[in-house]
């Protein structure tokens, strides 16, 4: 993209990014669903993003912009994997993963407070669990080095995350189930 | 029995977490594939957890910040503000997605996973109901074990699983045990893949490739005891975080009220190695010559006490504190097991004799003051009056008080060691006699020593306590038994070395 071609999208800019805001969510979900490791996820929403915005002149306005905008990301994860050398699993069975976004958008009505309540779970952790999601998640570090920091194996690292997101799910579904019934 | 059959209990977790991590192996990731083919409520947890992955990924994510760097300061202001976690589900529909990923997992998980999971050996088990077959994979049923032991083999984890009776559990699926009483041993070869999990009423287990105990006290919570390897012990219901990773010679309980340090007991439990000794048959002509030989030693006119456990009448008359009833040294018996600080057993007699022996099966592990109480009297300051114990540097000891006046610290003391690491069943028998002044020592019915006293009174028998001996506002420290005790005789005239050997002989458990 030239200096020209951005700035004959000024005009349009506000628009692409309402656009954009509003199917993000989506976006995010369906990127981390086909290629979960951190930093692909990482890169393949950024080219996403980017693509989008590079390419608005060919979206058609008429048309739902969230279909467009997962073409555009499954793109993004075929030649993310090829440059990675592994392929995304989910992609190998296009109808689970067309079976799996259909459904999710299905229950895209209702109450979105699961984010404040994740915050909430959050600081319920202990600290060193804390920092566990820290170093994977935020700091995007290597499993290797954070078994090193935190004086285990690379597996009991996994298996870590794994309660980790248990208890937090659990934390959520149970400020769900307060919210729900207070 | 509750039920066990939580989705964080599933494989379909572990096969989750494996596909976010991005380390799912071919076999796995096509076992997923085919899960969240046929189930809708694997899907919804797919996505759930898909979800809170890319939630936890949002702030790094944040497309704000990628077109940021493209000089686009209202995407980067946006992008910050926008909510990257949303599981758009009403909360009714939330509520009801996880009650039927329940039910679904409780259908599911044992057809496809838990059949792995099979009976290996028995050795002297006894069911209620009908008793599954070596060989006959387990899942989808609970199994109360009156007697004896079982081994249970999950080959996903390599694991083999020792379970003791009176024991309840179930196979939930192909690496997760629910064990709602009773005490298990558990080796995992192969915890990097899958590691074991076990579910008790109030703690979650999870293995890391290890050997570990856990035991559930009714009444108290449940034990987890680690002897190589990492296992992180948590509460069912406990708030996220609350955990322990433990690690070799670690112990804790965890209950309700929460998690609490232990000393590690290691020989308390049933080891394989163990197993394999206990597994060689006992004849009818064995317990033939047990039941004779207990019915001879309960007609001798000197006996003053047997305690062998084996009635409900004479539990239940038994007096003390905190007292729990285990298997015994045989599959299928009764001991007395002590396992927290002032448990204890009551048994007043009222004798004074020349000749006293003293014999019990023990299987015992360290203490924190290193003295294991078998018979203690609750006075300690007459003469004659007796202690019994297994002593710090493992040897048993007999002290009669009066008995070496001046030399308080050379009380008679068996030569060999008792308490070993992996712990067994091992008899251990003291004679005392007033008139040869001597204290003879004999360990699973072999002679150890003999030791002279230069004072020897008469014994005297009173109020006394079994497993412990706690004295109010005493200078002595809690004696506490940490361990079984099996078939405590006390018998007011002295036994002879062939006497000795052929009770063990009859009563041997190996």
């Amino acid at each position: 993209m030239d200096d020209n071609s951005t700035a004959s999208r000024t005009g349009s800019r506000s628009d692409f990014l309402s656009r954009f805001l509003e199917i993000e969510t989506s976006l995010y979900r369906y990127v981390c669903a086909v290629a979960p490791v951190p930093q692909d996820a990482r890169d393949i929403v950024q080219e996403t993003a980017l693509a989008l915005w590079e390419h608005d002149d060919r979206y058609d306005p008429s048309r739902p912009f969230l279909p467009w905008a997962l073409r555009v990301a499954r793109n993004k994860v075929r030649q993310h994997a090829e440059k990675m050398g592994r392929f995304p699993r989910l992609l190998e069975d296009e109808a689970l993963l067309d079976l799996i976004v259909s459904e999710g958008e299905a229950h895209t009505i209702g109450v979105d407070g699961r984010r404040t309540h994740l915050k909430h779970c959050l600081g319920k952790l202990k600290p060193d669990h804390f920092d566990l999601i820290e170093g994977y998640y935020w700091q995007r570090k290597e499993v290797e080095p954070l078994a090193g920091e935190m004086k285990t194996t690379v597996e009991g690292i996994y298996k870590r995350l794994q309660r980790i997101r248990r208890q937090l799910e659990a934390c959520i579904r149970m400020q769900e189930e307060k919210e729900f019934t207070s | 029995m509750k039920n066990p059959n939580l989705p964080d209990g599933s494989q379909l977790e572990s096969l989750v977490a494996a596909y976010l991590d991005g380390r799912i192996g071919d076999a796995d990731w096509e076992i997923l594939r085919q899960l969240l083919h046929g189930k809708r409520e694997a899907r919804d947890y797919f996505r759930t957890m898909t979800d809170l992955h890319a939630a936890l990924l949002g702030d790094s994510l944040s497309a704000g910040e990628a077109l940021a760097s493209r000089d686009t300061e209202r995407l980067e202001k946006a992008g910050k503000e926008v909510a990257v976690f949303a599981s758009r589900r009403t909360v009714g529909v939330a509520l009801a997605a996880a009650a039927c990923l329940v039910l679904s997992l409780g259908t599911w998980s044992w057809q496809d996973a838990a059949g792995k999971v099979t009976l290996a050996r028995v050795v002297g088990a006894t069911f209620d109901g009908a008793a599954p077959a070596v060989g006959e994979r387990l899942g989808g049923r609970d199994f109360q074990l009156n007697g004896g032991f079982v081994e249970l083999r999950f080959p996903k984890c390599e694991a083999s699983v020792l379970i003791e009776a009176p024991a309840s559990f179930r196979v939930v699926d192909h690496e997760t045990l629910w064990l709602e009483r009773g005490r298990l041993t558990a080796d995992v070869k192969n915890g990097n893949e899958q590691g074991l999990r076990v579910l008790t009423p109030d703690s979650d287990v999870l293995d890391l490739g290890t050997r570990f105990a856990v035991d559930v006290v009714e009444g108290r919570g449940s034990e987890v005891h680690v002897f190589e390897g990492e296992v992180i012990a948590s509460q069912r219901e406990g708030a996220p975080g609350d955990e322990r990773s433990l690690v070799e010679g670690d112990a804790v309980r965890v209950a309700l009220s929460g998690i609490s340090n232990l000393n590690l007991r290691r020989a308390t439990f049933v080891h394989g190695e163990e197993l394999d000794r206990l597994a060689t048959p006992r004849s009818s002509a064995d317990f033939e010559a047990l039941a004779s030989a207990k019915a001879r030693m309960k007609a001798d006119p000197s006996l003053l006490a047997f305690l062998d456990f084996e009635s409900a009448d004479e539990r239940s008359a038994s007096t003390g504190h905190g007292v729990r009833w285990v298997q015994g040294r045989l599959p299928g018996t009764t001991a007395a097991e002590f396992l927290d600080p002032g448990d204890h057993l009551r048994l007043d007699l009222d004798a004074v004799t020349d000749q006293l022996t003293l014999m019990a099966w023990v299987r015992l592990d360290k203490t924190a003051n290193g003295i294991n109480s078998i018979y203690h009297t609750d006075k300690w300051g007459k003469r004659g009056q007796v202690h019994w114990m297994v002593q710090e540097d493992k040897q048993m000891r007999l002290a009669l008080f009066g008995q070496s006046a001046a030399q308080e610290s050379q009380w008679p003391e068996s030569k060999r060691a008792i308490i070993e690491d992996l712990g067994r069943w091992v008899h251990l028998a003291t004679v005392y006699d007033a008139k040869s002044a001597t204290v003879r020592f004999f360990i699973d019915g072999s002679f150890d020593s003999e030791v002279a006293l230069d004072v020897a009174p008469p014994a005297v028998l009173g109020p006394a306590q079994i497993g412990n001996w706690q004295i109010a506002n005493s200078r002595f420290d809690d004696r506490r038994l940490s361990g079984r005790l099996d078939e405590l005789v006390i018998i007011k005239r002295t036994m002879d070395a062939d006497e000795i050997a052929a009770w063990v002989e009859a009563g041997s458990p190996y």
